[in-house]
């Protein structure tokens, strides 16, 4: 039953990110995007890190991907035919892309092979504690970088949406 | 087994329980407004929610020709399955959970920005002015006021050490394995009940319940902060392109998610399905009424109640403007919420040790 879950998971991830790449409308493959990273957090789970998991819903889908939306919306037109990609010929760029992405899931599959430990799925649940001292203690350094990187850009955002009235 | 029936019964419930708030809704309106709402159908006008769902099942399905049709279709969906996801980690009494996790909590607080992806997929897919408005609005509202949702949420976390929503419960009881001091000076351990609840246990928590009561009633788009929906200004915001079945989803997903805030404020706040009945000398009331059958009956009472309260607020406060909204949320709900974490960090290190 969990395997079966699992390779539902799987299927749904790989499904809808084919369908991201090859449909026309880039509204809906934002949407496809929200399906696979779904499938993604679910497949986490199953990998033992469900805070992980949560954290990438909550960034991924809750920020990620609504500021994405927004920005398809405030650059096209009102109109849904308006967001269209022509993808009749491929070009040599869509050639490399291809090359790469296929070495990198070579390389992966084969690592994954070799060195996956095959152990039977189940789920235990993280120890939140575990994080919370390990984030203030072990990697206390990376974490306050990490969250000035961030005041940072949450300052300079208000300043670069403020400069137009200077401007004008 | 325990998720196999809170996944089938909850769901029946959802469904009994969006229908008779709504009457609720009728009733309360009528009341406050002095008329007598919908009487003529069954005792009380009690069947009068019943009737208009058939009605509204009966209808046809209009999708609008320039819609976006896959996405129209699955909007509905998504945001009553995000909702009804939520329920996940709820405890219902001391045995029925479905999930009890450690990042329960945190779980809920995620659930939240999926709903939010289905209102704009909805309002998108429409492919109408009203409904783009409505959802952009709503977005706005709930990305906003899921700060000092969750600042509130963090304050009662810092008291506990926990995300589990069931362990914060048992915290808040006679089955409590800490001591629990009502207001930080009296030891209530033994004697649970009403003092035993989260706002009881240190002062400034009533002041985080009020925000986080006042934030959850934004994120479920309910008056005063309806303006993703605002009848006067947007025919009916983001659903407005919807009909039958695919209304009736949306619908019942944000009656649902009125439920759900609540209940996640009678957990936090609360007692969760702890009871309000205090043990007196050699009558242990508290005792008598804690177990699984009070405590689920406790944990709907709380959380209808809150409900209920949330019908009271629409009826009585007009409609907020958008950036009264704004500065509502920014400039005195966060702050406000920012010293209540600190308060919080203040009492568990120096009153409580």
């Amino acid at each position: 039953m969990i395997n079966l879950m699992f390779y539902f998971f799987a299927l749904i991830a790989i499904c809808s990110a084919l369908y991201a790449v090859s449909t026309p409308l880039i509204i809906r493959s934002v949407f496809a995007m929200f399906a696979c990273f779904f499938a993604i957090a679910g497949l986490l789970v199953f990998a033992q890190s469900d805070f992980i998991a949560v954290s990438h819903l909550m960034i991924y889908v809750g920020g990620i991907l609504v500021v994405m939306v927004f920005g398809i919306m405030l650059s096209q037109g009102s109109s849904l035919s308006a967001v269209v990609r022509s993808n009749k010929t491929i070009s040599l760029h869509q050639y490399l892309v291809l090359i790469v992405c296929v070495s990198v899931f070579l390389v992966l599959s084969y690592f994954f092979y070799q060195y996956a430990p095959n152990t039977s799925i189940h789920y235990e649940g993280s120890d939140l504690q575990l994080i919370g001292i390990a984030l203030l203690t072990k990697y206390l350094f990376p974490f306050e970088l990490l969250s000035i990187l961030l005041l940072s850009v949450f300052i300079f955002t208000a300043i670069i949406t403020r400069k137009k009235k200077e401007l004008n | 087994m325990a998720f196999y029936f809170i996944s089938v019964v909850l769901l029946g419930f959802i469904a009994v329980y969006a229908l008779m708030a709504v009457w609720a809704e009728r009733k309360v309106s009528a009341w406050i407004q002095d008329r007598v709402g919908p009487v003529l159908t069954g005792k009380y006008g009690l069947l009068q929610t019943f009737a208009d769902i058939f009605k509204m099942l009966q209808k046809e399905d209009i999708t609008p020709t320039v819609a976006d049709k896959k996405l129209f279709l699955t909007a509905p969906i998504l945001v009553f399955t995000a909702v009804f996801m939520g329920f996940a980690t709820i405890p219902f009494s001391p045995q029925y959970i479905s999930s009890s996790i450690n990042i329960g909590l945190f779980y809920l607080l995620a659930i939240v920005s999926i709903e939010v992806l289905g209102i704009l997929m909805a309002g998108w897919a429409s492919n109408n002015k009203y409904a783009l408005l409505g959802s952009i609005r709503s977005i706005a509202q709930i990305i906003s006021y899921e700060i000092p949702a969750a600042l509130a949420i963090l304050s009662v976390v810092m008291l506990y050490q926990t995300l589990n929503l069931q362990e914060m419960c048992i915290q808040q009881g006679v089955l409590s394995k800490q001591s629990l001091y009502f207001f930080g000076f009296w030891d209530v351990t033994k004697i649970g009940g009403i003092f035993a609840w989260t706002i009881f246990q240190a002062p400034h928590l009533l002041i985080a319940f009020v925000i986080y009561f006042i934030a959850s009633l934004a994120e479920c788009n309910r008056t005063p902060f309806d303006i993703p929906e605002a009848e006067s200004e947007l025919v009916a915001g983001f659903h407005v392109e919807y009909t039958g079945f695919k209304f009736g989803a949306l619908f019942l997903a944000e009656y649902a998610m009125m439920f759900l805030v609540s209940m996640i404020a009678a957990i936090l706040f609360l007692g969760g399905w702890n009871t309000p009945l205090p043990n007196i000398a050699s009558v242990a009331l508290a005792d008598y009424t804690t177990g699984t059958y009070w405590g689920i009956v406790w944990i709907l009472l709380k959380a209808l109640a809150l409900v209920l309260m949330q019908i009271w607020i629409r009826w009585t406060f007009p409609r907020y403007r958008m950036d009264q909204l704004m500065t509502l949320c920014w400039k005195v709900l966060i702050p406000l919420s920012f010293v209540m974490v600190l308060f919080s960090g203040i009492w568990k290190l120096f009153i409580l040790n």
